[in-house]
């Protein structure tokens, strides 16, 4: 039975001034399933999921998001300050806090332990006291995943997961996302396309505009021909 | 010393204003550094020069003129910034010259002996009056409670404001907060090490509590404590040497920084190389 489609993107197109990273998109994502969305740089692939998440809105056409879920974006690991001040634990935890923002807002015992339990699942167990700095770069991007994990989201859309990762934590990361699938939707912008298409339902190409792939084996047959991403 | 303290007013002043200017420094330097912002903090602190210089053409008190100012000059480079091309570093530049400008000229221009703005610009911890410790115990209460109360989204905006975004938190609200706070707590720290010396005191403290903190909140505990440390050494420096305050401050807040900064950095090295030579 054909699973329903929780994310639609009808027509939609986005210009950074006057340059347009997307045009006349058109796509839909069913739920428990993931998507990776590839492309060459610049083609669009983050704004996809910044328009998905809410942090950009279409100049043209509509971007839905079934009323009932709720997303969780986890940005490319770049952007993060290593040098903030905050631990494992404490980062995982705000993504429990909630989104009205309140006077005296505090964290209950029982958000605490989903914190643990988040982080228990992405395989860092005890590493909730330590700085961010201390964890490597796979390490981190698993703790952010475990964020998304404690905030509940269905949906849980990830830029270039694996940048900076090398080949082994790539594949952990990986593993750790298709054990999400059971009840998560996701969607992953990456150019590790072996270890991404491994894992993946359905591939959308993004260049400007998408081609959408229901098959992970049609792109590599396509990709077959030498194309560089 | 302490004698001092006990028997004239103008030491127990004294005291009080580095206790709160303490405060001010934990949580103010910790979002101002933390966010980027302490070149716009540096524009600010200036601009409220202009405030001071109309609070005595026109006849009030000059540190709400600097606030006037200092808040006017926050919200207008964070929205000039977000709603134009400019950017945030060049609007402060320009806020920063302008301020200064401004200030000279309304002082020039005040009719009588010219005032001296010595206080205003380097600081002075023991002119401090009990009006100037009134109003710096009410800003000083405004920012902590404001901070208290929103501490955790606070925390989220100032680590991952694109994640608070994403999951709908209002972030245009924190934002305004942070952008009122911190001119706010700059007219704090404007009696106690002056217009000039402000950033100094944001930064030294909150930079050597992140050597030793993993956590933001022990961040901004143990910066606190190293900026009341600071300011009393400095007070005690100033009373008995008859040197500026402003300058004994920031002079000696430094040497510390960089003592620490340099032991720190000798023992990582140590402990690298007898690891090195452990596997080795």
């Amino acid at each position: 039975m054909k699973n329903r489609s929780v994310i639609d993107f009808d027509n939609v197109r986005f210009c950074y001034d006057e340059v347009c990273a997307i045009r006349n998109i058109n796509f839909s994502i069913e739920e428990n399933t993931i998507t990776s969305i590839i492309g060459p740089n610049g083609g669009g692939k983050s704004t996809i999921l910044k328009l998905l998440s809410g942090l950009l809105s279409p100049d043209r056409g509509t971007v839905s998001v079934n009323e009932k879920y709720t997303i969780g974006y986890v940005s490319q690991i770049s952007d993060f300050d290593l040098s903030f001040p905050i631990t494992v634990l404490d980062m995982v935890l705000s993504g429990t806090l909630c989104r009205q923002i309140k006077p005296f807002c505090r964290y209950k015992s029982i958000q605490v332990d989903k914190a643990h339990d988040s982080l228990k699942r992405v395989g860092l167990g005890g590493h909730g006291n330590r700085g961010i700095n201390q964890l490597s770069g796979g390490e981190l991007k698993r703790a952010v995943i475990a964020r998304v994990l404690a905030s509940d989201a269905d949906i849980i859309v990830l830029d270039e997961p694996d940048s900076s990762l090398d080949v082994d934590a790539a594949r952990d990361l990986y593993g750790v996302l298709s054990d999400l699938k059971r009840d998560k939707t996701i969607l992953i912008a990456s150019h590790h396309l072996n270890e991404v298409l491994d894992i993946s339902d359905q591939v959308l190409y993004v260049m400007s505009d998408a081609r959408m792939f229901r098959s992970p084996g049609e792109v590599k047959k396509m990709l077959g021909g030498g194309i560089i991403l | 010393m302490i004698n001092a303290i006990l028997n004239y007013s103008f030491m127990q002043n004294a005291l009080m204003a580095a206790i709160l200017a303490s405060i001010v420094t934990g949580i103010i330097g910790t979002i101002a550094i933390e966010k980027k912002l302490i070149s716009m903090s540096g524009g600010i602190a200036h601009a409220s020069f202009g405030g001071i210089g109309f609070g005595y053409l026109i006849g009030f008190e000059p540190i709400w003129g600097g606030l006037f100012f200092a808040v006017g000059s926050s919200v207008l480079i964070s929205r000039l910034s977000k709603n134009t091309k400019m950017k945030a570093d060049t609007m402060t530049g320009i806020l920063w010259s302008f301020g200064m400008a401004l200030g000279i000229l309304f002082i020039a221009l005040t009719p009588g002996y010219m005032p001296d703005m010595t206080s205003y610009l380097f600081g002075d911890i023991l002119s401090v009056s009990n009006n100037s410790i009134i109003y710096m115990a009410l800003f000083t209460l405004v920012i902590v409670v404001v901070f208290l109360m929103l501490y955790n989204h606070m925390i989220v905006y100032l680590f991952d404001e694109e994640y608070a975004r994403a999951r709908g938190m209002n972030t245009k609200l924190l934002e305004w907060i942070i952008y009122i706070m911190i001119p706010i707590g700059i007219i704090v720290l404007i009696r106690i090490v002056g217009i000039i010396l402000t950033i100094a005191l944001m930064t030294i403290p909150v930079s050597i509590a992140k050597l030793f903190c993993k956590s933001i909140k022990r961040v901004i505990v143990l910066s606190s404590v190293f900026s009341a440390v600071f300011s009393l050494i400095g007070l005690t420096l100033s009373y008995y040497l008859n040197i500026p305050s402003g300058a004994c401050i920031i002079i000696f807040s430094t040497l510390v920084y960089l003592i620490i900064l340099a032991v720190k950095h000798g023992i990582q090295k140590k402990f690298h190389e007898q690891k090195v030579h452990a596997n080795d």
